[in-house]
């Protein structure tokens, strides 16, 4: 029997190795609706918009779903985190000792969370552009 | 007269419109209002003292960006002397001309009354950093590093939480989201894609290379005196010699030590000839034709023939 190259054994790892990569890249979470459906209690629902419930604080909530599925973008408000994704709109705040979480679609979360997320996530007012104060630290 | 008067002032109000209009180095008037306002409303809630504070080194001007519950531009220090338990978002960013060899740097922190929130709680949220403040957008990320300040209050259990309920959709019934944020599957996993990707073209490009170089013909390695090109050099004074025609071994005719064989190996063995005599050697063997040789000297009239074709007749 001929002996396989030690080197060919290496190409082999090395392949088996991105195969891997690549399924896990394919299989991994990508919906936040998957995974509040799988790990949080659902309360009430109303069309794609459901409401979930957590005995967790909200930062931890909030850190939990911002690290199982990354959102685009992330608003703080005293009254809660908003995450943003590219169909839906997540919002966490308190509830007693623990946490609500409030799972919409982006036109409905948008028109529900208007006051903490306008004119950053859409039209409606919002941070001003350009403050650098006449820095020229641009691109440093 | 009153006209003189007059230019000078609007020239010096116009002068000093531009310094009202930048007091605060970081934020625009109306976003450090509306920041004040969300504090105040944390501050009603909660009745913790929430403020900001950010020092900017603007090229070797300082300025700065401070506000708090209590209004835009009046620091926590010196407006919140009576609050029994304050939470500040601190900051210092030095700019630097374009034209200086040091970099921009940038440095933040949370001062909170004991059992109040960190920095390092602060970091945990993942909204702010070193780079940003740097940054062009650094707006965005002070803004929500101090309007999360309650939120950190809340969860250090210094203060307690605020709850929120979704607004009725028809108060922003003309306003909608822009800026689509792009796929959450690319968002997700395209480092992983690109990374994946990446191996597993080194293994095929490696496994390809691994497999060509092995499957290369050896080279052919034959006896020694086969790598011995046929032809020595000749002796420069001598004209080169034909081929001899298959025949008689040359050798015999030839002298051993001017014409050195390379082939030997190939070479015939040498029979046990009985008849090496050396007068016969010249006519049995061809004589190359441009060697001088005695004959021409007998016949001084040229054949028809070439001398190589007349001998075996003689």
């Amino acid at each position: 029997m001929r002996r396989i190259s030690p080197k060919l054994l290496i190409a082999g790892g090395l392949g088996v190795v991105g195969l891997l990569v690549l399924v896990f890249a394919f299989v991994g979470n990508h919906s936040v609706r998957g995974y509040l459906d799988d790990n949080y209690k659902r309360v009430s629902s109303n069309g794609s918009s459901i409401v979930y419930t957590s005995d967790q604080k909200p930062k931890d909530v909030y850190a939990d779903i911002r690290s199982a599925v990354d959102p685009a973008d992330v608003q703080t408000d005293p009254e809660g985190y908003f995450l943003r994704y590219s169909d839906d709109i997540v919002g966490i705040t308190a509830a007693g000792a623990g946490s609500r979480i409030y799972l919409d679609d982006e036109r409905h979360g948008y028109a529900h969370w208007f006051p903490f997320v306008a004119g950053v996530w859409g039209t409606g007012g919002g941070l001003g552009e350009g403050v650098r104060g006449g820095g020229p630290g641009a691109g440093k | 007269m009153s006209r003189l008067l007059v230019i000078p002032a609007c020239a010096l109000a116009l002068l000093a419109a531009p310094g009202a209009a930048a007091a605060d180095v970081i934020f625009d008037q109306a976003d450090a209002d509306e920041l004040a306002a969300t504090l105040a409303d944390a501050y009603e809630a909660q009745g913790v003292c929430y403020g900001w504070s950010v020092a900017v080194d603007n090229e070797g001007v300082p300025q700065t960006s401070v506000g708090s519950n209590f209004g835009a531009g009046q620091s926590l220090q010196d407006a919140g002397a009576g609050c029994a338990k304050t939470v500040e978002f601190t900051a210092s960013i030095v700019w630097t001309p374009e034209s200086s060899e040091s970099e921009d740097s940038a440095s933040y922190g949370v001062s909170s009354s004991p059992g109040g929130p960190t920095v390092d709680d602060l970091d945990d949220l993942e909204i702010i950093s070193e780079g940003g403040l740097e940054g062009d957008d650094v707006d965005v990320d002070v803004y929500k590093a101090v309007a999360a300040l309650p939120l950190l209050a809340a969860d250090t259990g210094l203060a307690k939480p605020m709850e929120a309920s979704p607004a009725p959709e028809a108060d922003s019934a003309n306003e909608q989201p822009t800026n689509s944020p792009g796929g959450d599957f690319w968002r997700q996993s395209g480092m992983q894609i690109l990374w994946g990707a990446l191996i597993l073209a080194a293994a095929v490009v490696f496994g390809w290379y691994v497999v060509r170089s092995s499957r290369r013909p050896p080279r052919p390695i034959g006896p020694a005196a086969e790598q011995i090109p046929d032809r020595p050099s000749e002796p420069f004074h001598q004209p080169p010699a034909p081929r001899p025609p298959p025949g008689p071994p040359a050798r015999a005719w030839s002298p051993p030590a001017r014409r050195p064989e390379p082939r030997q190996d190939q070479e015939p063995a040498p029979e046990p000839a009985p008849e090496p005599a050396p007068e016969s050697a010249p006519e049995s063997a061809p004589e190359p034709r441009a060697r001088p040789r005695p004959e021409s000297t007998v016949k001084p009239e040229p054949g028809p023939e070439p001398d190589s074709r007349t001998r075996p007749d003689e």
